[in-house]
């Protein structure tokens, strides 16, 4: 099933594979290309290789073809204000500035951004027979806004007959360019409207519904897919949207996915959302991605649901949360792991991790679902299982099962963030594939030897020459300092001469030159041990 | 415990809240003017992109920085990530309080969970929700537009500003409506924005889902009833005394055996009076009311409606 007949039967409700993923990539493309929002959302060229670039990097089933609220109203004489990482915002209302409202006239096709939209259109059409392309309109009372500014909601008391023909208006321009985008291949026309979510239902229905429902009648009657974003707070409108007879509706986390699943399904519509757009896809990390994916997955179910953003993405979002969201959708084994990770939260759900590894064995943790369960788990773990008795009881390890809460505190306190992974005395060292034999040996051995080595300078040697000075004693010194050349050694060599302090280590006249050797073995490190523990260092002299 | 404006480490911010054309720029410029705030070495974020051109409505340039939001005049959750820019840039440079002159269509609690979403929790607190509200529309718009209610009634205070323009019975009514939305709030009233900075340093912030928890029935309601039946007069003015205080503003047209007629109840007045030719044919009433109900708007009206159809004007 290719990923545009996926969107098209989740929107009917028909069967699918899989839920479709729908990235709303807006001006986050132009950020995919080191370039600014404006530079983006102005050029053709750019915005067909901006949602070029996000479908390779994020293998989406749809796209939109650009997000951005103003291109109407620019037509209409807005002024715009532009901005680096977010769409336009307008700044000025023509109808508020005295313009009339019969004095302005259904946009053509080849006005302004509208063509440079609708051009990058037919270039993205042409060149992705196979993803589901979405062609976004402003909605009309959003573009009422735009024209008229805030006054509208005093107007809707004031002069309530001047809204309905600005609405009317409205309504036929989205009529307009809803068909503008059908001929320009769009599988969907998404009528974008947050400004909705500002009234509550009465109002909706009074003003926005006999605009809206047209519009979708409109977009049906030519043979494509209508699609109701708003963003918002707009719970108390659901209802009254799935009025206007969308085929899908569409919201953002300030709306509970659940209800909304309820409430479109009952009514034969159906619906998308809601990752989180700020929380999770701009500031958390993949892992965040993954959970809130899964979530939304869990929560919608297969039928007639799209996995999207709430809204458009944020410029700067790290590409790698959409590439986290993506495997997710397609992957059901990723899909499985992001299920099983329960968020930590606070620093008591993690251990304190500093002092781990530093017994004499190298541990070795193997963090999987279940190696009873899962393949790749359970080939990881036969790896280092083989491998262990080879080092004659100097490793050790373990399986921690993500199913159960302490290995989950395990995994965050080690900061695993994929599974199956192995970690070497607590540091990470083989992420999601199968290590061979002999990479996993020599990563063992490398930790042994740096134990060593730890441990000799922890212990602070030092060698000692009794005698006088004379050739035996410099013939012993030049064997000892070849000795510990050929270890690659570094000890201090201290030579004592003095007969009293020669005697005082129990060597007498007669048996020199003789050879000391002194372990210090650093026991505490800023600590006050209790002086039981002393006396116990004490009596490990004496043995 | 740290008493006062500033606790260590954390960054005041007032916000000011309202409806666009409430008074929120005027009242800031106002602020600003006195040398308390000014002493402050304030930071300012403003959304300064509302409609320009008239008295007032800009910032006015001063000892203080300007941080501009380019909202205009939509808001949604897609334009977050801008705030927190914004704030993360005021929190490296060296100011004791930050004023925020949110847009009139934003939600005051976005700022909050703006402010711990992005890591910035540390580095800023909310000293104070100050609410302006326009006191010559206030009710038409909170009637239409969810978020003005939402603004009055997470406010720590609410200035009725544009007193000058309404009565006094106006001015005392609007003061109980928001005292009924909102209980813990402190109310005061202005013209053009005249407040002391003093009375917004005294201000403690409760933030969103604490304190005070909103009255439903508290809400300005509107609702739009088709006139297209013939109305009985008597009946009809029964209506409104039945609501009593609680109907706000009434206005539209219906027929009440004359035609189409012109009906508006406003300041306690109820007026009717004949409509013009070229729009009789929109007959219709909006009704917008307090601690009532929209279904118990429409129960009212209806007693009014007789069995009789219009005539053909």
């Amino acid at each position: 099933m290719t990923g545009r007949q996926r969107v098209i039967n989740a929107i009917r409700r028909q069967e699918v594979d899989r839920a479709p993923w729908v990235p709303f990539v807006g001006c986050h493309a132009g950020s995919l290309l080191g370039v600014s929002a404006e530079e983006y959302l102005k050029s053709t060229d750019l915005i067909v290789r901006g949602v070029q670039e996000s479908i390779r990097r994020y293998s989406p089933d749809g796209v939109p073809v650009m997000f951005d609220l103003q291109i109407e109203a620019e037509l209409f004489g807005c002024k715009l204000n532009w901005a680096k990482e977010v769409p336009p915002s307008v700044v000025s209302h023509p109808l508020a500035e005295g313009v009339k409202l019969e004095s302005l006239k259904i946009p053509e096709a080849n006005e302004g951004r509208l063509a440079t939209t609708l051009e990058a259109t037919r270039q993205l059409r042409q060149a992705n027979p196979d993803i589901a392309l979405y062609g976004l309109i402003t909605g009309p009372f959003t573009l009422a806004l735009h024209l008229r500014g805030t006054d509208i909601f005093t107007m809707m008391f004031d002069e309530p007959q001047e809204i309905a023909k600005l609405m009317a208006f409205c309504r036929d321009v989205c009529k307009a360019t809803a068909t503008y985008f059908i001929q320009a291949g769009c599988d969907v026309v998404a009528v974008v409207d947050p400004m909705t979510s500002q009234v509550g239902p009465d109002q909706f229905r009074q003003h926005v519904t006999p605009a809206a429902k047209p519009i979708f009648d409109h977009i049906r009657d030519s043979g494509s897919l209508g699609s109701f974003f708003v963003c918002g707070h707009a719970l108390q409108n659901v209802v009254a949207m799935c009025e206007c007879r969308p085929d899908n509706i569409s919201v953002d986390e300030n709306i509970p996915l659940f209800l909304v699943r309820d409430t479109c399904l009952d009514m034969g519509v159906s619906f998308g959302g809601n990752l989180k757009l700020t929380t999770v896809l701009l500031l958390g990390k993949p892992h965040d991605a993954r959970k809130n994916a899964v979530e939304c997955l869990e929560i919608a179910g297969k039928e007639g649901f799209i996995l999207s953003p709430g809204c458009d993405l944020p410029y700067a979002t790290p590409p790698e949360n959409l590439i986290a969201v993506a495997n997710v959708v397609m992957d059901t084994y990723q899909r499985e792991v992001a299920k099983s990770l329960a968020p930590v939260e606070g620093e008591a759900d993690t251990l304190d991790m500093r002092d781990y590894g530093q017994s004499g064995k190298v541990i070795v943790d193997i963090i999987t679902l279940d190696s009873e369960a899962c393949a790749p788990c359970q080939y990881m773990v036969e790896s280092v299982r083989q491998i262990a008795p080879e080092f004659d009881g100097l490793v050790e390890w373990r399986e921690h099962k993500i199913k159960r809460p302490e290995s989950l505190v395990f995994m965050t306190s080690l900061m695993v963030h994929n599974i199956p992974t192995i970690c070497i005395d607590g540091v990470i060292k083989f992420v999601s594939r199968i290590p061979k034999r002999e990479d996993l040996v020599a990563a063992i051995q490398e930790r042994l030897y740096e134990k060593l080595r730890i441990r000799i300078k922890r212990r602070r040697s030092a060698i000692y020459v009794l005698g006088p000075d004379d050739d035996r004693r410099r013939t012993l010194l030049e064997r000892i300092e070849t000795a510990m050349t050929e270890l690659g050694e570094d000890m201090p060599i201290h030579t004592i001469t003095n007969e009293e302090e020669i005697q005082a280590y129990g060597v007498t006249r007669g048996q020199t030159p003789a050879v000391m050797l002194a372990r210090y073995n650093v026991k505490s490190l800023g600590e006050t041990p209790e002086t039981a523990i002393i006396k116990e260092w004490l009596k490990d002299l004496q043995q | 415990m740290v008493e006062g404006l500033t606790a260590i480490g954390h960054l005041p911010i007032v916000v000011l809240t309202g409806c666009l054309g409430a008074g929120k720029t005027t009242l800031l410029n106002r602020l600003l003017a006195q040398p308390a705030v000014c002493g402050l070495r304030p930071a300012i974020m403003v959304n300064e992109f509302g409609p320009l051109g008239i008295d007032g409505r800009l910032i006015k340039d001063g000892p203080y920085k300007k941080f501009e939001l380019n909202n205009g005049s939509v808001f949604c959750e897609c334009l977050r990530p801008q705030l927190m820019d914004v704030l993360a840039d005021i929190a490296s440079s060296r100011h004791s309080i930050v004023l925020v002159e949110a847009s009139g269509v934003s939600d005051p609690a976005d700022l909050e969970t703006v402010i711990g979403a992005s890591g910035l929790a540390g580095k800023f607190r909310i000293q104070a929700e100050l609410c302006v509200v326009d006191a010559v529309n206030f009710v038409k718009t909170a009637a239409f537009m969810a978020i003005a209610d939402r603004q009055a009634t997470t406010a720590d205070a609410i200035v009725i500003n544009k007193t000058d323009l309404v009565s006094q019975a106006e001015i005392n009514r609007l003061e109980k409506i928001l005292h009924d939305m909102n209980p813990s709030a402190k109310i005061k009233t202005a013209s053009h924005g005249d407040i002391d900075w003093e009375f917004i340093a005294r201000l403690r912030h409760k933030p969103a889902g604490r304190g005070p928890v909103f009255n439903p029935s508290a809400a300005i309601t509107a609702v739009s009833i088709s006139t297209d039946r013939r109305m009985d007069w008597l009946a009809f003015q029964s209506a409104v005394e039945k609501l009593g205080e609680r109907l706000l503003r009434l206005k539209g047209l219906a027929d009440f055996g004359q035609g189409g007629e012109f009906v508006e109840f406003a300041g306690q007045n109820l007026t009717c009076r004949p409509a013009d030719q070229a729009v009789k044919s929109l007959r219709g009433i909006t009704v917008i009311a307090w601690k009532t109900t929209a279904d118990e708007i429409r129960a009212a009206f209806d007693q009014a409606f007789t069995a009789d159809y219009p005539q053909e004007d």
